[in-house]
């Protein structure tokens, strides 16, 4: 399998070097001659200019642009018949979502969106008791995350690129919160985002599911002197998980830090990193294996609670999901 | 000062005996109309129990402590005006408006306090988060989120899950405590959404049992409140309050019942917390009597507790109709 990642930044690196990690044949495009070096000296990978010696050159494109180019490329990539893994969010509008699994399907090419989420041992494990019937029926679901504030110059604050803190950030925990609870019937949304001088932005969603669970999920972006943390608590007619992703390093370093290090981390192996297992899973549904753990309908009813989070916002009212979906 | 204790229907009235009874300076009597509860309760605490609540009044105590069933808070406190008792009433107020307002307009009439028991106002932690956002620390504020999620009290009292005596369930119970604090910190509510779920305990329950709340203020501010009684059998503590506010400065977090010690327990085969913090319900209860000793209007007042019902109400509206209400409500 040779697989071509579309758009080496931040997270396309990062699926270079899973690549890389797991023996896969890798290469790269990039319109900007500063990021196509970049991406050679990071990881001595063939990266070409146009997007369609990429094409050419795969069995794979994995896309991963900024979110309001998701579209064009995974459109491309299936009209050449070559399989596509693509970031999440799918896509912006639920016209787009619909038509890129529609061109996939048209071409008889695999699509998978990478909601790394489901991924995650933690977010996992704790569905897998769920499954198990550990927590009896859904009832009432806490989802919490918080990250830093995207770099201004970045696209994800341009929300006309991004879709804003909705589409980057607390997609995740939409998709999380119908995986374990199933569809959502209701949506009610606002968002606190006062703009400027460092200010956090948070956003809050209530989810009604199809079974009557409700989900409370708490977005936050650039609380100051806050990283990277998530929570949630999954309550049920027969328990409760709860987990504190903060409350489980397992390593603490109380060390004057030797000069020139940025800190310690424990190394990550392959088996240790959730977008390697994510990566191979996808790989392996392309050899023909089983079938992931995320569909493609999967992502298309995440962009459609995501577009509901933020039409609720801007109306004030909750918005109504109808059961047909997007067919 | 002549204290009395209306009953023992609530699970937090053996909790006020045990502290008023060593309060140098209360005589602390009890009443129950269920003698023979009343009867065994005051013994079991070693104070003097009087009978009915008739027969409380007929002694004519300065102060009581209203702990009967929900609906009958009303009745009960109207009866304490009329025999010239200053009141502390436990939360909810009422199960109504129209009741709340009839026993603010009462104590009034009478020249009565009437407090309402919303013992986290006393919570060190959570007064300090109210002076923080009073100094400006936070900056313009944002958001908060708050939890006050318990274990299904139905097990304890039956009178809890029945809506002809509770006024509902886990939004009823649940909702007041934060809307109370939120109230005091930014001002009432100007809206609420809400939607609620009988998923736990179902087999057990008629009352709802999950809830989730939006309340929004009138800087535009936005509370979500967690208020289910979602707390399972295996749950070391009854349960707990949280309340986290962000502004654009940051933001500060309360976790109100976390100083417990936790004790694995083999010969019960259970975890449990062992609570260590502050005894709220102390303070409480002092703020009461000094409010009563110095002649002043004690915190939370009647009128708060009548507003932080008003949140609860609109929110069961608000889950029905699948839409934000506007509040104070109408009607």
């Amino acid at each position: 399998m040779r697989v071509g990642v579309v758009g080496p930044g931040v997270m396309g690196g990062h699926h270079i070097a899973v690549w890389q990690q797991l023996g896969v044949d890798v290469c790269a495009y990039a319109p900007g001659a500063e990021t196509r070096d970049a991406a050679r000296r990071s990881y001595g990978i063939t990266v070409h200019d146009e997007l369609a010696r990429l094409i050419e050159a795969v069995d794979v494109v994995d896309v991963c642009v900024p979110t309001d180019l998701h579209c064009e490329m995974v459109t491309a990539a299936a009209a050449a018949g070559r399989h596509v893994i693509c970031e999440k969010p799918l896509a912006l509008t639920l016209a787009d979502a619909v038509s890129m699994r529609d061109a996939c399907r048209a071409t008889g090419v695999q699509l998978h969106v990478a909601h790394a989420l489901r991924f995650f041992p933690d977010y996992a494990a704790a569905r897998a008791t769920v499954e198990g019937g550990g927590i009896g029926r859904p009832a009432v679901l806490r989802l919490r995350r918080t990250a830093m504030m995207p770099a201004a110059s970045g696209w994800f604050t341009d929300p006309a690129r991004s879709g804003g803190i909705v589409f980057d950030l607390m997609i995740h925990d939409l998709d999380y919160a119908r995986w374990v609870a199933g569809d959502v019937v209701r949506v009610f949304a606002r968002i606190r985002a006062p703009g400027g001088g460092g200010a956090p932005t948070r956003a809050y969603a209530i989810l009604t599911h199809v079974d009557g669970a409700l989900s409370h999920l708490e977005s936050t972006w650039g609380l100051p002197g806050a990283k990277f943390t998530t929570s949630f608590e999954l309550a049920g007619s027969g328990g409760i998980l709860e987990h504190d992703a903060a409350a489980t390093e397992p390593l603490r370093v109380d060390l004057p830090a030797p000069a020139g290090e940025g800190g310690y981390l424990p190394p990550l192996g392959a088996g240790d990193d959730p977008y390697a297992l994510e990566l191979s899973e996808l790989a392996a549904a392309i050899s023909g294996g089983p079938a992931p753990r995320v569909t493609p309908d999967d992502a298309i009813a995440a962009v459609r609670i995501a577009l509901a989070v933020g039409e609720s916002a801007r109306t004030g009212r909750a918005v109504e999901l109808s059961q047909e979906g997007a067919r | 000062m002549k204290v009395g204790l209306c009953s023992f229907a609530h699970v937090h009235a053996q909790g006020y005996a045990g502290l008023l009874a060593n309060l140098a300076g209360v005589e602390l009597l009890a009443a129950d109309d269920d003698l023979e509860r009343g009867r065994s309760s005051s013994a079991a605490l070693g104070i003097r129990f009087v009978g009915t609540f008739e027969d409380l009044f007929a002694t004519r105590p300065d102060a009581v402590v209203i702990c009967v069933e929900n609906v009958r808070h009303r009745a009960l406190v109207e009866a304490a005006a009329g025999a010239g008792a200053h009141v502390l009433c436990e939360k909810p107020l009422a199960t109504t408006l129209a009741d709340a307002g009839a026993m603010i307009d009462a104590c009034e009439k009478a020249g009565v306090l009437l407090m309402t028991a919303f013992p986290v106002r006393f919570s060190p932690s959570v007064r300090t988060l109210a002076e923080l956002v009073r100094e400006g620390r936070l900056g313009e504020l944002l958001a908060c989120t708050g939890t006050n999620q318990g274990q299904m009290p139905g097990k304890a009292r039956a009178w809890f899950v029945d809506p002809a005596q509770s006024g509902g369930g886990a939004v009823f119970d649940h909702t007041v405590h934060l809307a109370d604090i939120l109230d005091w910190i930014l001002g009432p509510a100007v809206e609420v959404y809400a939607q609620t779920n009988r998923i736990c305990h179902a087999g057990t329950v008629r009352v709802e049992t999950g809830g989730l709340l939006a309340v929004t203020y009138g800087d535009g501010t936005v509370a979500t409140i967690d208020c289910s009684w979602d707390r399972p059998d295996t749950y070391p503590t009854w349960g707990g309050m949280t309340l986290e506010m962000v502004g654009a400065r940051g933001s500060v977090a309360v976790d109100a019942f976390r100083q417990v010690v936790t004790h694995y327990d083999d010969a019960n085969r259970h975890v449990r917390s062992i609570p260590w913090g502050t005894d709220l319900d102390a303070r409480m209860l002092n703020e009461f009597l000094s409010a009563v000793r110095e002649g002043r209007r004690p915190q939370p007042d009647g009128e708060a507790g009548r507003r932080a019902i008003e949140v609860a109400l609109g929110a069961y509206r608000s889950a029905e109709l699948g839409q934000p209400v506007a509040l104070p409500l109408e009607g």
